[in-house]
C-alpha cells in the first residue's frame, strides 16, 4: 500500500506548535532586541572597567619550530591569537625567521649558542584561554622565556610568580608598572605615536583642530585615548572623534560628519589596511584634502594596494624601513628570509616580532639565561638593532617606573606630496626620546 | 548645515542600496515555504570574493567577473536548495530540522571561506575614482553607478514577478502552492528558481560593492542585518525591502551624525523593535498571514 502523499504544502500545515511566520516574527523581534541589548551593553561596558570574561575554552595545540639535532635548545613560549590577522602575520614571521636564526648560529649567550625552540599557543586574547596556555608553557613545556601579546595583562601574575621573564607586544600600561619585575614591552606602540605627532606638530605648528576616527574595539579605543593625549600635549584640540562599529565598510556618512566638523588634520588607525584605506578614500570623496597624521607608521606599498596614492595626499607618518631605498641590515635580512619562505612580501606587520629581537639582543648582552640577572641588565637600558629600526629600552617615569621597560625606535619621517611618498627626515633616538618626554610629561 | 543634511541623505542612500538589493533577494528566498535561509549573507560574501579572485588574481575584466560571480552564486544557491533544503522541506516536524540545516549550511560556507581566504581583508581596484559634485553635494561616481544599476535590477525583478507568466507562477506557489500545483505549476521548480534568483541577487550585491567596500569573510554577517531590514520593510513586500533598506541607510547616516556611530545602530534596532510590536508584518507588510507572498 503506497504512503499517502503529504499535501500540506502551505504554512497552514497541521500539528506544529510554532508556525514559520510566528517564528519569523519572534526572530525579528529577538534580533532587534539582541542588537539593542548588545548595543546598550556596549555603552554600559564602555563606562566601566573592562573585566576579562571567563570562558571554558582551552589552549589549542602548540606549534613548535624544528631544532637541529645535537645543539643546545632554548625553549621560548609565545602566546598569540590565531584568528587575529596581525598575530597571524607575527606567526608567519616567526616561522620564517626562527629557523633561519637557528641555522646561522642561533642566540649566543656567553660562550654557548642556543637554538630557539619556539612553542606557540593560541590564547585567543581571552583571559581564561591565555592563562591556560601560559600555565601549559610553564608547567608542561617548561619554557625559559615567553613572548606575549595583548593578553599579557591576564597572565602576567603567573609568570612573575614563576620567575619567568616576559617580553610583550602590548600597549597596556599595566604590564609596565614597577610591581612587575620581569616584564618588558618591545614594540613601538607606546612611543612611536609621540614621535610622529611631535614631529608633525613642530613642522606644522599652525594646525590646531584635529578630527579622528577609530574602530570601536580595544585597540581603537586605546588609539582614540592616545590621540586625545597627544593633542593635549602638543596644543591641539580634538574637534570630532568618531568610534565606528566593527565591521563598518561604508565610511561615507562618517566622513561627511568629520568634514563638517571643520577639522584641519585627520588621524585614523587600528582598522586594518583595507578599512583604513577605505576611510581615507571616503574622506577624500567627502572633499577633505587636508593633512593626515598617522601615528602607527605608514607602509606605502601595502596602503596603495588598497586605494590609490592620491587618497593619501598630505599624509605624514614614519615610513616602513622595508620600503626605503637602502633598508637597514636587520630589515633586509627579515625581508629576504620571509620572501624565501613564503614566496612574496605581503607586507606583514612586524611590530609584535620585536619581542624576539629584543629577547635575542638582551640575552646576547647579558650573557645569562637567569631571568633575574637578565632583567637587571635590561632595566639598566641598552640599544639594539631590529627590523623596525635601531631601538633602545627606556624607563617609563609616567608609570612610576624608573627602570627601563619600554622601547623607542629611530624612525624615518615622510610625507605624501603630489602623489609621491617623500622622505623628509630621520629621527634619532635622542629626538625620539625628547618627543616622548614632552608627550608623557617625563621630568 | 543644509548642505551637510543633503550630503547625509546621499550617503544614507549609498549605504542603503546594497541592503535594498539583498533584501529583495531575501524576500524571494523567504517565499519558499519551510526553509530558513540563514546562510543568505554568505552568498553576498562569496559574490564579493569571487569578483576579487577573478579580477585581482585571475586578471578578469571587472564586468565579466561580476557576471561570473552572479552565475556562481546562483548555481551554489540552487545546489543548496536541492541538496540541503528540499529533502527536508515537507517532512513532518521539519521546523527545527530546517533551522539546523540553515545554520549548518552557514557554518560550512563560512568556515570554508575562512580556510581558503583567511581572516584578512582584501581590496578590489576601484572602477571609477572620480566624484560628482552638484551644488556642493558630493557623491562618488562608483556609487552613482551602483545606485543606477541596482534600480535597473530591482525594476527588472519587479517586472519579472508582476508581468511575466513565470513571475506570476512564483507568486502563486508562494501564496498557495497546493492550489498552484492544481493549475499545472511545478511548485518545486518555482521554489528553486526563487532561491536561485535570491542568491544571485546577494552575489550581485557583493560583486558590485566589492570595489567600494572591500572584501572580507566577516561581511557575511550582513545577512543578519538584511533579515532585520526585511522584517522592518515587510516580509514578502518588494517595496518594503526597498523602504527597509532606505530606512536602514538613513538611520545609520543621520544617526551617526546626531548621536554617534555605535548609537545609530542601537537606534535602528530600537526602531525595528517598536515597529514590530505594533505592526508585526513590517512597514508595508499587509498581513501576517500573507508572509511568503512576493
Amino acid at each position: 500500500m503506497s504512503e499517502k502523499p503529504d499535501t500540506s504544502l502551505n504554512d497552514e500545515a497541521q500539528g506544529r506548535s510554532v508556525s514559520r511566520r510566528e517564528f519569523l516574527k519572534l526572530a525579528g523581534m529577538a534580533g532587534a532586541a539582541i542588537g539593542l541589548g548588545a548595543g546598550l551593553g556596549g555603552l554600559v561596558a564602555a563606562c566601566g572597567d573592562d573585566e576579562p570574561t571567563a570562558t571554558t575554552t582551552t589552549a589549542a595545540a602548540g606549534a613548535t619550530t624544528t631544532v637541529a639535532a645535537g645543539l643546545q635548545k632554548l625553549k621560548v613560549g609565545m602566546i598569540l591569537d590565531y584568528s587575529f590577522p596581525l598575530h597571524v602575520m607575527w606567526q608567519h614571521i616567526m616561522e620564517a625567521y626562527v629557523p633561519h636564526m637557528n641555522s646561522t648560529g642561533g642566540i649566543k649567550v656567553g660562550d654557548q649558542a642556543y637554538e630557539v625552540d619556539l612553542i606557540m599557543y593560541d590564547g585567543k586574547r581571552d583571559s581564561e584561554t591565555s592563562r591556560s596556555a601560559v600555565q601549559r608553557l610553564l608547567n608542561e613545556d617548561k619554557v625559559e622565556f615567553i613572548l606575549g601579546d595583548e593578553s599579557t595583562d591576564y597572565w602576567q601574575p603567573l609568570t612573575e610568580q614563576a620567575g619567568k621573564l616576559v617580553i610583550a607586544g602590548s600597549p597596556s600600561p599595566e604590564i609596565l608598572k614597577p610591581i612587575n619585575k620581569l616584564t618588558f614591552q618591545a614594540t613601538y606602540l607606546n612611543t612611536k605615536p609621540a614621535q610622529i605627532w611631535g614631529w608633525c606638530s613642530e613642522r606644522w605648528p599652525d594646525v590646531k583642530k584635529v578630527m579622528g576616527g577609530h574602530p570601536d574595539n580595544l585597540q581603537g579605543n586605546e588609539e582614540s585615548r592616545k590621540l586625545e593625549m597627544l593633542c593635549k600635549a602638543w596644543g591641539q584640540e580634538v574637534v570630532k572623534e568618531i568610534l565606528y562599529p566593527m565591521g563598518t565598510t561604508d565610511f561615507s556618512a562618517i566622513a561627511t560628519t568629520l568634514v563638517a566638523s571643520g577639522g584641519e588634520v585627520f588621524s585614523t588607525c587600528g582598522g586594518g589596511d583595507v578599512s583604513d584605506g577605505q576611510f581615507f578614500k571616503a574622506m577624500k570623496q567627502a572633499g577633505f584634502d587636508g593633512a593626515k597624521w598617522i601615528t602607527v607608521g605608514f607602509v606605502p606599498g601595502s596602503a596603495t594596494k588598497v586605494v590609490p596614492i592620491e587618497n593619501h595626499e598630505n599624509l605624514a607618518s614614519s615610513w616602513a624601513l622595508f620600503e626605503l631605498p637602502n633598508p637597514p641590515a636587520a630589515a633586509k635580512e627579515l625581508y629576504d628570509v620571509y620572501v624565501a619562505k613564503f614566496g612574496e612580501w605581503d607586507y606583514p606587520a612586524i611590530f609584535h616580532s620585536q619581542t624576539l629581537w629584543l629577547l635575542k639582543a638582551a640575552l646576547e648582552k647579558a650573557a645569562t639565561l637567569d631571568a633575574t640577572k637578565l632583567a637587571e641588565v635590561m632595566h639598566a637600558g641598552f640599544e639594539f638593532d631590529s627590523p623596525d629600526g635601531h631601538g633602545k629600552i627606556i624607563p617609563r617615569p609616567d608609570l612610576d617606573n624608573p627602570q627601563c621597560v619600554d622601547c623607542i625606535y629611530a624612525v624615518t619621517m615622510g610625507v605624501v606630496e603630489k602623489g609621491e611618498w617623500k622622505v623628509i627626515e630621520e629621527l634619532s633616538l635622542d629626538r625620539a626620546f625628547e618627543y616622548n618626554k614632552k608627550t608623557y610629561g617625563w621630568a | 548645515m543644509g548642505r551637510t543634511m543633503i550630503q547625509l541623505f546621499v550617503d544614507g542612500l549609498s549605504i542603503g542600496v546594497v541592503y535594498m538589493l539583498m533584501s529583495s533577494g531575501f524576500n524571494l528566498v523567504m517565499a519558499v515555504p519551510n526553509i530558513i535561509f540563514i546562510a543568505f549573507g554568505d552568498f553576498y560574501m562569496l559574490g564579493a570574493f569571487a569578483v576579487w579572485y577573478l579580477q585581482v588574481r585571475a586578471g578578469v575584466y571587472y564586468l565579466l567577473a561580476v557576471i561570473i560571480a552572479v552565475i556562481a552564486t546562483a548555481i551554489l544557491g540552487a545546489l543548496s536548495y536541492v541538496l540541503v533544503f528540499r529533502p527536508l522541506q515537507f517532512r513532518r516536524n521539519q521546523f527545527l530540522t530546517n533551522i539546523i540545516a540553515g545554520v549548518g549550511l552557514m557554518l560550512i560556507i563560512g568556515q570554508a571561506a575562512l580556510m581558503i581566504f583567511g581572516t584578512g581583508s582584501r581590496s578590489v581596484p576601484p572602477v571609477f575614482t572620480s566624484v560628482i559634485e552638484v551644488l556642493g553635494v558630493r557623491i562618488p561616481t562608483d556609487k552613482v553607478i551602483v545606485i543606477g544599476i541596482s534600480a535597473v535590477v530591482l525594476l527588472a525583478l519587479h517586472i519579472l514577478l508582476r508581468k511575466t507568466r513565470r513571475g506570476r507562477a512564483m507568486r502563486a506557489v508562494s501564496f498557495r502552492a497546493d492550489v498552484a500545483t492544481l493549475q499545472g505549476v511545478n511548485a518545486d521548480r518555482m521554489f528553486m528558481i526563487a532561491v536561485t534568483i535570491g542568491c544571485a541577487l546577494a552575489g550581485f550585491a557583493g560583486g558590485i560593492m566589492a570595489p567600494i567596500l572591500g572584501v572580507e569573510v566577516s561581511m557575511a554577517s550582513n545577512g543578519f542585518l538584511v533579515m532585520l531590514v526585511v522584517m522592518l520593510g515587510g516580509v514578502g513586500s518588494m517595496m518594503g525591502a526597498i523602504l527597509g533598506g532606505l530606512v536602514f541607510g538613513m538611520s545609520l547616516s543621520y544617526g551617526q551624525y546626531f548621536v554617534g556611530s555605535g548609537e545609530a545602530q542601537i537606534l535602528f534596532f530600537a526602531v525595528i523593535l517598536v515597529i514590530l510590536l505594533f505592526k508585526p508584518g513590517g512597514l508595508l507588510g499587509k498581513n501576517i498571514e500573507e508572509i511568503g507572498r512576493v
